[in-house]
């Protein structure tokens, strides 16, 4: 439009000076040839008047001979003869001024004729004058007429001149005249031409100018509005980058996407929207380029906002050229789909669940057929989709199970939760595998949404826990009754058991007394081993029964100073330890968590042993102390240097009725250790001895830290 | 008719009753002792009926109970007496061979007076009795309506 209106300038501007260049060249051609006209109407003017001078000189002529010979003045003759000369002069003149035309050249020779023959008549007469005198000539009336015809010749071929020459004045009058007109003629309608072509051009040129504003207002309207779409959209992020990248035009959606306003961002290049990474990997000038050479660019990825966020975008560019091709820059239109990508992950998500999922899981109609399966339906039963969507369920449920089943498919349709249904399907393989249900209805969809988790192996394990529970619990009562019997067993040691043992001694005793003096030495010391005999077997019922003890009662524990009990056992020893020399050695002892009366049993079982079997050591040493495992347990310790013992028979330290020594070499019951080991199994605890003949023996034991929570 | 003593003990073992007599003869306390071989006489003599109708009314100072005896045991005695109004003041003393935790519980819960274990070792055994005898014949005063010493 543009160019066709430049064209349309071009094209009426060279109509018009066309038009006055053939208009110009017009009338100067008819311009000259009046000129010429003028120069020849000039022209014949001066040869009129030449040709009227020349009349003149000949009358000159004709009247001074006259004169001369009436009066032979000389005078005359003088006049005449000068005159004669200027006829002469005048035809040579009347010659160069007709040279231009041969008619009037052939009328002037023979005028010259007329005139030569007439000035040639005329001076003979003169002569004759001059010689003859004045009668000579006269009287000679024939020479006078014959002059006086010649002359009329001579006047008539000047009038002939003459008349040519104004007919030629006449003719090229008319020619000027005519001329003239056609000048003006041409000059108008030139004129008229070039004002028509001017004016057409320029209503031309007005009109394309009109059209090419209003098609410029539309643009801009149409920019103006396409502007405002772009601005306002809040979807995408749609601005544009100059061809190095900077961003030179922002809209709404940028804003609202990106975070920048445009004051922030204009200017700014683009590389910013992406994370540190991606620039360093020169990832958007790579885009660029990309979009440059291909035109468009499209990628998904992650993107920076004004704050540091991310966000996962999708993002176009395309490069903007002009008509010739030159690159004016680039559109970037960027998508915020974070949400759709975590929907979309989230989607992908539920479908890896769905697959993955171990448990079977369905949907299933009202109508009694599958819709939907996991894949854990053929995995677990061995059917495929196809095979199960084909029939209606109930077929693959056990007949045992079908009317319960059916009635839960009942109980779901009328808005009930189903949780823990358990029922039988059939496998391919002919198998039924247990499953439990958990499922729910939406009776608008007449669908059923279901999980079912695989309860074969469970239901197997249960059985098998139901017998070995009623074998445990026949076990259990199999102990209880060995219990009781125990008790009663105990209960009978200690009191039927020991009353025998006393009467013993008592009888013993009341003998001695009322019959030393009839027994001899042999027979009392009969007596005194009798007695200490009942009395070893009452301390082996004591400590038997304390054994028992420790096993049944119950435990008590409260937090305990071991340290405190420690210095308690070592009171109660004291009639062991009296007299004797003994290095004490007692580290810091923890608080314990333990019942309290069995804890300072174990106490007083070591430490005793420990004052026992150090007895031939004087000075004896005994080191108490408490290191800290590191496990969550207190390991306490007695350490003697007594007799020590041989690491063969540690194993048997800790057993009932065990001894490593002769009663005789020190007493003991063997129940000590037993018991301390005992107590301490009851508290979580263990008991160990490292030992050596002679050497000493360390007896430990472990126990829970007092923090610890142990159930008694 | 049986004598009136103001102890009383309840023992179904015949050497014990001879071990402790001898050992409350110690104190010359064995004449004011009578025995009952069960629980069932022991609360006859309390009520002075069967074998013990009609003597005199009064109290013994004290009653030496064994626990595990033929018939009625010792708790049962106990429990009796303590039911009782006119006898719930009288001192019982439970001497036995037991040390069972949960006798001992009971004995105490119904309200016995003192609890002695019997030693095996003769010795232990009569400083025993012989002090239980002695606190609770001599120099405890007991309730009204017992026996005075001499009475």
């Amino acid at each position: 439009m543009k160019a066709s209106v430049e064209s349309k300038i071009t094209l009426g501007f060279a109509a018009s000076v066309l038009a006055l260049v053939v208009m110009g060249g017009l009338s100067y051609r008819t311009t000259r040839t009046p000129v010429a006209t003028e120069g020849w109407v000039s022209h014949s003017h001066d040869v009129i008047t030449t040709l009227e001078s020349g009349q003149a000189l000949l009358t000159d002529v004709e009247t001074d001979q006259r004169g001369y010979l009436l009066t032979g003045d000389k005078r005359f003759l003088e006049d005449c003869l000068h005159a004669q000369a200027q006829v002469r002069g005048w035809l040579g003149q009347v010659r160069q001024l007709t040279a231009d035309n041969p008619a009037q050249q052939q009328r002037l020779d023979r005028l010259q004729a007329l005139i030569s023959r007439r000035l040639a008549a005329l001076n003979q007469r003169i002569q004759l004058r001059q010689q003859r005198g004045i009668q000579s000539v006269s009287g000679d009336v024939a020479a006078l007429r014959q002059g006086e015809a010649l002359m009329a010749d001579v006047w008539q071929g000047l009038a002939r001149i003459r008349d040519a020459e104004d007919r030629l004045l006449n003719a090229r009058q008319r020619a000027a005249q005519a001329s003239a007109r056609l000048n003006l003629l041409i000059i108008l309608a030139g004129s008229g031409l070039a004002c028509a072509v001017g004016l057409g051009a320029v209503l031309a040129i007005r009109r394309d100018l009109k059209l090419r504003r209003q098609a410029e207002q539309a643009l801009r309207q149409n920019e103006e509005r396409f502007r405002l779409m772009v601005g306002n959209i809040k979807d995408y992020a749609i601005f544009m980058l100059d061809p190095a990248g900077r961003v030179i035009s922002w809209n709404d959606g940028a804003q609202r996407i990106k975070g920048y306003t445009a004051a922030e961002i204009v200017g700014e290049h683009f590389s910013r929207f992406y994370p540190d990474e991606v620039v360093r990997a020169g990832f958007p000038q790579k885009a660029l380029a990309e979009a440059e050479a291909a035109g468009r660019v499209e990628d998904d990825g992650w993107r920076v906002r004004k704050d540091g966020s991310r966000f996962w975008a999708n993002v176009v560019i395309t490069a903007v050229r002009d008509q010739d091709g030159r690159l004016l820059g680039f559109v970037k239109v960027t998508r915020d789909l974070t949400e759709r990508r975590r929907m979309e992950q989230m989607r992908e998500e539920r479908d890896r669940f769905f697959d993955l999922s171990r448990d079977l899981i369905c949907v299933a109609g009202f109508d009694g057929y599958f819709k939907t399966l996991n894949p854990a339906w053929e995995r677990t039963l061995g059917f495929s989709d196809e095979e199960l969507l084909a029939r209606p369920f109930l077929e693959f449920i056990h007949p045992d199970d079908a009317a319960a089943s059916q009635a839960e498919v009942g109980r779901l349709a009328s808005g009930h939760e189903t949780v823990n249904f358990e029922n039988r399907f059939r496998c391919r393989d002919g198998a039924w595998r247990w499953f439990a249900w958990n499922a729910r209805a939406v009776a608008a969809a007449q669908l059923i949404y279901a999980i079912g988790r695989d309860t074969t192996e469970r239901k197997r394990n249960q059985e098998k826990i139901v017998q070995l529970n009623a074998e445990l619990q026949r076990h259990a009562r199999q102990l209880e009754e060995t219990n009781r019997e125990l008790e009663a067993f105990s209960y009978s040691v200690s009191h039927d058991l020991r009353a025998p043992l006393r009467h013993i001694d008592g009888f013993v005793k009341l003998l001695e007394k009322q019959a030393a003096q009839k027994l001899d030495n042999q027979g009392r010391r009969y007596l005194g081993i009798i007695a200490d005999s009942a009395q070893r077997m009452g301390a082996l019922i004591d400590d038997l029964l304390i054994f028992s003890r420790m096993g049944r009662t119950e435990l008590r524990r409260t937090r305990v100073s071991s340290g405190a009990l420690v210095h308690e056992a070592i009171e109660a020893l004291q009639s062991e330890t009296n007299g004797r020399r003994i290095r004490w050695k007692i580290g810091e002892l923890p608080e314990v968590l333990a019942d309290p009366s069995m804890l300072r049993q174990v106490w007083v079982n070591l430490i005793a042993n420990a004052v026992k079997y150090t007895r031939p050591r004087d000075p004896a040493e005994i080191e108490i102390g408490c290191q800290d495992s590191g496990n969550g347990e207190r390991v306490f310790f007695v350490r003697d240097n007594g007799v020590g013992f041989d690491m063969d028979y540690a194993h048997k330290l800790f057993g009932v009725f065990q001894r490593l020594h002769r009663s005789d070499e020190f007493e003991g019951t063997g129940i000590g250790l037993a018991n301390v080991s005992r107590i301490l199994h009851r508290h979580g605890g263990r008991a160990w001895a490292e030992g050596k003949i002679d050497c000493g023996a360390t007896f430990f034991f472990s126990l829970p830290e007092a923090s610890a929570d142990i159930g008694g | 008719m049986a004598p009136l003593k103001r102890i009383l003990l309840a023992e179904d073992s015949e050497h014990d009753v001879e071990l402790t007599l001898a050992a409350l003869e110690e104190h010359h306390l064995a004449n004011e002792v009578v025995v009952a071989r069960d629980g069932a006489e022991a609360l006859d003599y309390l009520y002075a009926r069967g074998k013990f109708a009609g003597h005199a009314n009064g109290l013994p100072v004290v009653v030496l109970l064994d626990l595990k005896m033929p018939k009625v045991d010792g708790l049962e005695v106990l429990r009796r007496m303590r039911q009782d109004p006119s006898l719930k003041h009288v001192p019982v003393v439970m001497i036995t061979s037991s040390r069972e935790e949960q006798d001992l519980v009971h004995s105490y819960e119904l309200g016995v007076n003192a609890y002695v274990v019997k030693p095996v070792d003769f010795q232990q055994f009569v400083r025993s009795v012989k002090e239980v005898g002695f606190f609770w014949a001599i120099i405890n005063e007991p309730p009204p309506g017992s026996m005075k010493r001499g009475d």
